[in-house]
């Protein structure tokens, strides 16, 4: 009986366990700076270039400011603005910008940030050559085909949905492999709520394969977070001494202005 | 400091519940107790009986004790500090000398017969798991509550390895750890090797666990029937005649039944249709007193569908074990003759129905063995175990991803054939009666295709042995060719495996420790151990690789080292006939490579920095029995970010706020500790025995953190925060189940 007692007691007193929910990190200052700059042809420069947010630091963009931010080609230096603006085309924070539309050559782009003289980071991407878009196939149970020929300098495209569904705009997007044998190239997708649609843009983008390991490193890390059976790993960066992508990539879109519920099986090519 | 008082609490409870002295008399050959041995105690002058748990009492440690019982060697013992006593069985000859050498083999080991593996813990989900209820153990580790396989000193639990009957097993659990994938029934003994191996083991560097099946011919045959709230099973053991016996086991898990129910119910798939089932056959022939020839099969499936939050996963296992072992006496030894294959196949498919991809895996990994062990008794004082054994392992690993929008990825990896032609010896020399020497060497010869590799492990073991106290120094090199990468901190189906080829080279462990043992007090127990394991050849992903559907090549892997030391104490009693054990584990490893986080190094995921478990089983009356483990362990160790950047890709709208993973391993979830407990009560119906077991796991509850998510928390008129949740998975669980034993 005294040992069952005893045996109750330690029962009783270990099922004191607390229920807590959040739990403390401990803090590590590791700061440092984060770009964003995906350049394309016959548009301006821009740039985003934050600090990182900590843990113990509230939510909120901390945007870089006067840092000296140059872009080289072997042709010509683009210092760039630090003038802070959201773009209106897709809400981004952009703090970096060039003063003029910039159309670049075949070559190496260069970027070098100095900040207060304590800072330097640089990159480096390669100009790709434009792609086209040259039809779009709408199959069975929502799905799309983009047709296009692959390019020489780059095995790595991204796909883009637009639908506008009455009021609001859904944006599907996806980077693909797509190898080096075929030459002619078909990327099928699924898209959902694709006849809701009152009106769709696809966009096929060139990208390089640092944009492309970016992005997918980006989101393993984001879904890492979430879900404890993903793989938590680094972000990829092509910046020296801090963390993002410095990319060059080309675009084609075709768009359609009416639903495409009565396009089932039908092909529309770019005009 | 409640843990503290805890601890206090316990070894208070220990020492309060003074009694008479209890002495155990045990078959040394399996290890079982024997009922009414004549005990005559000289010094009392008084005559006693051993019980049905082969126990008696006496009052004093230091007695000499005449034991006589008609099936075994009279034999006179001066009792010291023993609590239990070994007698020698006198007809079997055969089996007594291949058990000396078998005893020699298991020297250093841990041994626990069935009774005692079964009663060592509280068993999870009514369902017998072998490696959980060795976590009990110092160096055992608990990562977490779904822990399956047998992680030891800070070891991936692929460096552990498990022979069923000398044949290695790669897969011995179903998932998550629910249950052993053979029925304890099947179990004569199990013996645990960490750190210091005989040298006829290889292809591990961590621990091996040694489990013999039982060739006990019956008195009569018998049947169990049990009925629980995972399983259900039914075991027979058929007499055939007084030299054959055979057993037939079948178990069924019906998961599946209660998901299908449940969904056809609520008529949505609400809960993953899981279901396992193990069959095995068990045959025994002795031949004569010389020889005797043994063939054990098991046959196990896995197989779960799930098609939740829009994911279709479908997913089996079958695994099959075929073990012959032939004994045989003759006069320059006991020989052993076994052979054996142990097969794999792993199937997986997960497709997304918003997305048009799918991934599949196929996997087999087959290895077949053919061995012959000789052991010797060369005289008193100098014993030879000497061991040639080949080993052909096949397999293949083919992963796709099939997508209709990008170019197909698949990894194929075809192993069509490994030989492993392995000898090795083991000498066992006692030198004077205080110190006693052991050692030997493995020799492998690996070859794959056109690439080959001879391995040598050397193993030397010294014993210093005065009255209650012993020392002990060993070193011993282990190499291992099948390499694991868990995919992430915890067991998951996708994690890959690789054998040693041009570009992977074997992992090698030099293994290095001291072990004090005393008897004190009479009835306690102390062992104390260091250890340090040097590992060479450590495989892990680098940064940014993705494996799953690459080549194992060094754009993805990378091998570096790991030095993992650690401290173990444990502290059996068994004063009142309650066993009770007490231990602490201490660990601390380090990995690094230069192709990962600049050759910083990092600790490993399972590696807790502490751990303690607490485990008493108590026989309250002769029908009612009580089992309660504690575990309390440092947090496992997983990545969280360091810090988060906001985020837009490519010509999108959505910004996200990022993780961004710097060091791996950086932060140790909070403490995790638990107390399973069960109860068993034993009604006899004439001859026939009814046993009703009650188990709970994690009686109180405690949430043990697994993961730790980090959520945007939003405040008035402030601007966002982010915390850290932790994620818990398995609370209070208890299960029920009816044996009866006819």
């Amino acid at each position: 009986m005294k040992q069952m007692l005893l045996i109750s007691i330690l029962l009783v007193f270990m099922g004191c366990s607390y229920d807590e929910e959040i739990i403390d990190i401990p803090i590590k200052e590791k700061r440092f700076l984060a770009i964003e700059a995906y350049l394309t042809n016959n548009r301006k420069i821009e740039m985003t270039v934050i600090h990182n947010i900590l843990l113990t630091d509230e939510l909120v963009l901390k945007p870089v400011w006067y840092a000296d931010v140059n872009i080289m080609t072997n042709k010509k230096d683009y210092p760039l603005l630090n003038l802070p603006y959201t773009r209106s085309s897709d809400q981004r924070f952009i703090n970096y910008v060039s003063a003029k539309e910039v159309m670049f050559d075949k070559g190496e782009i260069t970027l070098s940030i100095n900040y207060k003289d304590s800072l330097f980071l640089t990159s480096e991407t390669t100009v790709l050559s434009p792609i086209k878009l040259d039809s779009i196939y709408f199959g069975s149970d929502q799905r799309v085909g983009f047709y296009f020929e692959r390019g020489e300098d780059s095995d790595y495209y991204k796909t883009l949905a637009y639908l506008y569904v009455r009021d609001s705009v859904l944006v599907f997007s996806k980077t693909h492999y797509v190898g080096k044998e075929l030459k002619r190239v078909e990327i099928n997708e699924k898209i959902e709520r694709l006849i809701e649609a009152d009106s769709s843009s696809f966009i096929l983008s060139k990208i390089s394969k640092d944009h492309y390991l970016y992005e997918q490193s980006v989101r393993n890390a984001y879904l890492a977070n979430i879900e404890p059976t993903v793989k938590a790993d680094t972000i990829y960066s092509n910046i020296e001494n801090g963390k993002g992508i410095f990319t060059f990539f080309a675009n084609d879109t075709i768009s359609i202005n009416y639903s495409v519920k009565d396009l089932k099986n039908q092909t529309v090519t770019h005009k | 400091m409640r843990f503290f008082i805890l601890f206090i609490l316990f070894i208070c409870y220990s020492y309060f519940t003074e009694a008479q002295i209890s002495v155990t008399v045990k078959d040394k050959r399996n290890l079982q107790p024997i009922q009414a041995v004549s005990v005559i105690s000289l010094n009392q002058q008084k005559i006693t009986e051993s019980d049905h748990n082969g126990k008696f009492q006496i009052a004093s440690h230091y007695d000499s004790l005449f034991l006589a019982h008609w099936n075994y060697q009279t034999i006179l013992v001066n009792l010291n500090h023993d609590t239990t006593i070994y007698l020698i069985s006198k007809v079997d000859t055969l089996e007594m000398v291949a058990v000396e050498g078998k005893i020699l083999e298991e020297e250093k080991a841990i041994q626990f017969s069935r009774s005692e593996i079964v009663d060592l813990s509280p068993s999870f989900l009514s369902s017998f798991n072998l490696e959980r209820n060795l976590q009990v153990l110092p160096g055992v580790t608990v990562t977490n509550d779904t822990q399956s396989g047998l992680y030891v000193r800070g070891g991936h639990r692929g460096e552990s390895r498990i022979l069923f009957n000398n044949i290695p097993q790669y897969s011995s659990n179903h998932l998550f750890g629910l249950a052993s994938n053979y029925q304890e029934d099947l179990l004569r003994k199990v013996s645990f090797h960490k750190g210091y191996f005989p040298s006829a083991m290889y292809n591990g560097v961590t621990s091996f666990l040694t489990v013999d099946v039982d060739q006990e011919i019956p008195q009569k045959s018998a049947l169990k029937l049990a009925l629980g709230t995972l399983s259900s099973e039914a075991y027979a053991k058929i007499r055939v005649n007084e030299k054959t016996k055979v057993d037939l086991g079948y178990r069924r898990a019906y998961l599946d039944w209660l998901g299908s129910y449940y969904n056809a119910i609520k008529k949505e798939d609400l809960i993953p249709i899981y279901g396992f089932d193990d069959f095995s056959v068990n045959i025994v022939r002795k031949m004569d007193t010389n020889d005797k020839f043994n063939v054990t099969y098991i046959l196990s499936h896995d197989n779960i569908k799930s098609s939740l939050n829009n994911n279709a996963i479908k997913s089996d296992w079958s695994g099959q074990t075929l073990s012959m072992n032939y004994l045989k006496l003759s006069n320059i030894g006991v020989w052993e003759f076994y052979s054996g294959f142990n097969s794999n196949q792993f199937n997986f498919i997960h497709s997304s129905t918003s997305e048009t991809d799918t991934t599949l895996a196929r996997n087999n990994l087959n290895s077949y063995v053919l061995g012959i062990k000789l052991f010797q008794d060369i005289n008193p004082k100098l014993k030879l175990e000497s061991t040639i054994e080949y080993q052909q392992v096949r397999g293949d690993v083919n992963n796709d991803w099939i997508s209709t929008s990008s170019v197909d990825r698949t990894l194929k990896n075809d192993i069509s054939q490994i030989h492993q032609q392995n000898i090795s010896s083991h000498l066992y020399y006692q030198i004077n009666r205080f110190l006693a020497i052991n050692g030997g060497v493995n020799v492998n010869y690996y070859i794959r295709q056109n690439f080959r590799d001879l391995q040598l492990a050397p193993r030397l073991s010294l014993n210093f042995e005065i009255r209650h106290h012993s020392v002990n120094f060993s070193y011993n090199r282990s190499f291992q060719n099948i390499h694991y990468l868990p995919y992430i901190g915890f067991d998951m189906p996708i994690d890959m495996w690789e054998w040693t080829n041009e570009t992977l080279s074997p992992l090698l462990s030099d293994n290095f420790q001291v072990d004090y043992k005393v008897k004190i007090l009479g009835e306690l127990a102390l062992n104390i151990g260091l250890f340090y394991n040097d590992k060479r050849n450590v495989i892990d992903y680098k940064d940014g690789s993705d494996y799953l559907y690459n080549p194992w090549d060094h754009e993805q892997i990378t091998q570096g080292v790991e030095h993992i030391r650690g401290a173990e104490f444990e502290i059996k009693s068994t004063f009142l006939n309650t066993p009770i054990r007490a231990s602490y584990t201490y660990l601390e490893s380090e990995r690094s490579s230069d192709e990962i986080h600049n050759g910083n190094p990092y600790p490993n995921s399972y590696s807790p920095q502490h751990q303690i478990t607490l485990a008493l089983h108590k026989k309250i009356n002769k029908r009612l029995s009580l089992n309660c483990n504690w575990y309390y362990s440092t947090g496992q160790r997983i990545t969280i970010p360091e810090s988060f950047i906001l985020s837009t890709p490519s010509n999108e709208h959505t910004s996200f706020v990022v993780p961004v993973y710097d060091q791996r391993n950086n932060f140790e979830l909070p403490p995790s500790h638990r107390m399973d407990v069960s109860m068993n009560y034993f009604i006899p119906i004439r001859s026939n025995q009814l046993q009703l077991t009650l188990s709970i796991f994690n009686i109180y509850n405690n949430k043990n953190a697994y993961f730790v998510s980090f959520e945007k928390v939003e405040r008035n008129d402030e601007p966002s925060l982010i915390q850290g949740h932790k994620k818990a998975l398995i609370p209070f669980l208890p299960s029920f189940k009816i044996t009866y034993q006819l």
